[in-house]
């Protein structure tokens, strides 16, 4: 595969991710959100493998498949057991109006491609137009996380934030190094059993959702 | 020698295995203290070879300079400290039914994990190992924080592992930047590495660090506790068990410190000293400014100390803005000071904890009178916060002031004094209040253990010690920081 198509590939799969990243953050219920994050996370598995052909090494294939069983399998599968366990209605209401995010998620875009496109000796270093999309995926996992008062929610915002930084990470001319890759994986990995153990602890002693506590204050 | 570098946090890594398969309290105090001042010893040694050799490495990720002693020093002086405070903290615990003696393994094993991540992110040359031991230090510390698995502990654990997550998920953006400016520059072997970066610091391509030193000062900045992503910090601190409190206001957000410290090397190299000092300097007097109000209205206990950390972490990042060699000295010196005087201080506050069964100041009285010992640290721990003489954090203090008049930052400066003054007169009154009087019939006189007792003196000693003088030893050790921050 030649760079150029790569390059094109990229910015195709690019696209997709920011997709996904608008139905993760409208999303009104608790499994379309994990879902969606897992197929988000299959593009970038895919975009693992284009970079893999294209540039011959074969750490990014690696990483690709790392990337399909973590983030595909092992992450939504963690966080629908926690769903079950907690017996939670799945429904999820914003704490901000849907309109407003929305536009929110459009200048955030804006305002990465803008960034990104004052760094032009970066444009020679990472494929595509992984740098901007990457920066938006990234904020836009954020606004995802605040703008919902709801744990899980939090951690499928968290994931999809990191899936922009790996995106890019991929996306730059030598790839990670493979053990920090991994490394950075393992990370992904016990935070959210952390996470989940947490999550599970309030709610069988106290019954509620962790993220609706609020007694730290001052 | 430099195996030392791995040998150093493979210690409490097979104590803390160990630690699983045993029961009995007493053993698992004395692995505690026995693993904690086996890395005191190592870490003398590995300090005497880097003041030797000027720097040592290990398996090519693992990397020893003057930087990276200062923090091995901090690191290694409160977990011996913390270690030993826990026999008697413990044992009242345990009796008091506040920790159940089957979780006992479990506690002692995090912490030692605990401490691992935090020796191997400041022993990291690779800055992507170093953020992923970083990450590590988070997910160990937030279990100890929800360790008592009340709503308060667990609420804060969740607070603490979301906002630090997602905060240094900036900082792995901005590493990836900074290697992909390397990168791009025609590094090749060991383009992630901290010492590789820094040596061709001046061929990076300035906007990219500039852009990645942003992201990393966000993202550390947030485990740093810089203001305004400090939210988390007075509720994770306080909820803590106490000697964890210790650990994570003393040393831990220190861990951070180094992180953005490498971080603001690299972009002195790219894009001279203005660029992150000003930032620096901005956070800086952000947290300082932002930290006072809270200071001065709080009741309780804990979480005034949780407060002060983001004060002095603010007063560290003046100190880097600021810059030259004095400011860096400066920072370095707090760096040490503050994590010293702030354990101390949560010691201090353990034991009154305890004896007053409150979290509340305003229902503390007399705790000269109930705890001698621990009552006069608590006056000597407070006149050293408020930054008052003989104590070591006013020559920190003092030098901050003296490098940012040198460098005519009047504005800030005033600002910075301001701030000192009031939270002086706050803290003062916070302290003093609790230390005198008549305490209540009902509150246990005496009975200090002496395992608390002896860990508050070793830290007094220090903060005493550092404030008359410093030593020529330490002395040259600081400087050579400085020269390795500065880029020298």
């Amino acid at each position: 595969m030649s760079l150029d198509l790569a390059a094109h590939l990229i910015d195709i799969i690019g696209a997709f991710l920011l997709i996904t990243m608008i139905v993760i953050l409208e999303a009104g219920d608790l499994y379309r959100a994990i879902y969606t994050m897992a197929v988000q996370s299959v593009f970038i598995a895919l975009a693992g493998a284009v970079l893999g052909a294209a540039t011959h090494n074969t750490d990014l294939w690696v990483i690709a498949g790392l990337t399909l069983v973590v983030k595909v399998f092992v992450l939504p599968w963690l966080l629908l057991r926690v769903i079950h366990r907690m017996r939670i209605h799945h429904k999820i209401e914003p704490l901000i109006p849907v309109t407003a995010t929305l536009a929110i998620a459009a200048a955030i875009v804006m305002l990465a491609f803008y960034l990104s496109s004052s760094l032009v000796s970066l444009k020679q270093v990472i494929t595509g137009n992984a740098l901007p999309i990457g920066i938006a995926l990234m904020l836009i996992g954020i606004l995802v996380m605040m703008s919902r008062r709801t744990a899980l929610m939090q951690m499928v915002g968290l994931f999809a934030s990191e899936n922009g930084i790996f995106f890019t990470a991929m996306a730059i001319s030598q790839g990670m190094p493979l053990i920090i890759e991994i490394g950075v994986t393992l990370d992904v990995i016990l935070g959210a059993l952390v996470m989940g153990v947490i999550i599970l602890r309030v709610k069988s002693s106290i019954g509620s959702d962790i993220a609706d506590l609020d007694q730290l204050k001052g | 020698m430099s195996s030392l570098l791995w040998i150093l946090p493979l210690v409490p890594i097979v104590v803390g295995l160990a630690m699983l398969g045993v029961k009995d309290r007493r053993l698992l105090n004395l692995l505690d203290v026995a693993s904690t001042s086996t890395i005191g010893v190592l870490v003398w040694v590995v300090a005497r070879a880097v003041m030797q050799a000027g720097s040592l490495r290990a398996v090519k990720t693992f990397y020893a300079d003057a930087v990276t002693v200062v923090f091995l020093g901090l690191i290694a002086l409160l977990s011996v400290t913390t270690a030993i405070y826990t026999i008697g903290w413990m044992r009242r615990e345990v009796a008091s039914g506040g920790m159940a003696e089957r979780r006992l393994p479990k506690y002692f094993a995090l912490t030692q994990a605990f401490i691992a991540t935090m020796l191997i992110t400041v022993l990291a040359d690779n800055l992507g190992l170093l953020w992923i031991t970083m990450e590590a230090t988070t997910i160990t510390s937030a279990l100890l924080v929800g360790f008592r698995r009340d709503s308060d502990g667990l609420e804060a654990a969740w607070k603490y592992i979301i906002v630090t997550t997602i905060g240094i998920s900036f900082g792995l953006f901005g590493t990836v930047l900074v290697y992909a400016a390397a990168a791009h520059a025609g590094a090749s072997e060991g383009a992630m590495n901290f010492t590789t970066i820094a040596a061709m610091a001046s061929q990076l391509d300035p906007n990219i660090v500039r852009i990645g030193f942003i992201f990393i000062l966000i993202g550390y900045g947030t485990k740093a506790g810089l203001a305004p992503m400090h939210m988390w910090l007075p509720d994770a601190h306080s909820q803590a068990p106490t000697p964890v409190s210790a650990l994570l206001s003393g040393a831990l957000i220190k861990c951070a410190l180094f992180g953005i410290i490498r971080f603001h090397t690299i972009a002195i190299g790219a894009c001279g000293p203005g660029f992150s000092g000003h930032l620096l300097l901005l956070f800086g007097i952000i947290s300082v400014v932002a930290a006072t109000p809270f200071i001065l209205t709080q009741q309780n206990f804990k979480r005034l100390l949780g407060y002060h950390s983001v004060e002095h972490v603010g007063i560290i990042a003046l100190g880097l803005g600021i810059g030259g060699p004095l400011g860096t000295y400066a920072a370095l010196l707090h760096v040490i000071n503050h994590g010293v005087t702030k354990a101390l201080v949560f010691f201090v506050a353990g034991d009154a904890i305890d004896r007053y069964k409150t979290h509340t100041m305003d229902k503390i009285r007399g705790f000269i009178r109930a705890a001698p010992y621990a009552g006069t640290f608590l006056m000597l721990g407070a006149f050293s916060l408020a930054g008052t003489p003989p104590f070591s954090i006013f020559v920190s203090e003092l030098l901050v002031l003296k490098a940012g008049l040198a460098g005519r930052y009047y504005v800030v400066i005033a600002i910075f004094l301001l701030m000192v003054i009031a939270i002086f007169a706050g803290l003062i009154h916070h302290a003093g209040k609790m230390a005198f009087g008549e305490p209540d019939p009902a509150v246990p006189r005496g009975g200090e253990p002496a395992s608390g007792v002896l860990a508050m003196s070793m830290l007094v000693v220090v903060m005493i010690g550092l404030g008359l003088m410093i030593p020529p030893v330490l002395d040259t050790i600081f400087t050579r920081a400085v020269e390795v921050t500065l880029g020298h």
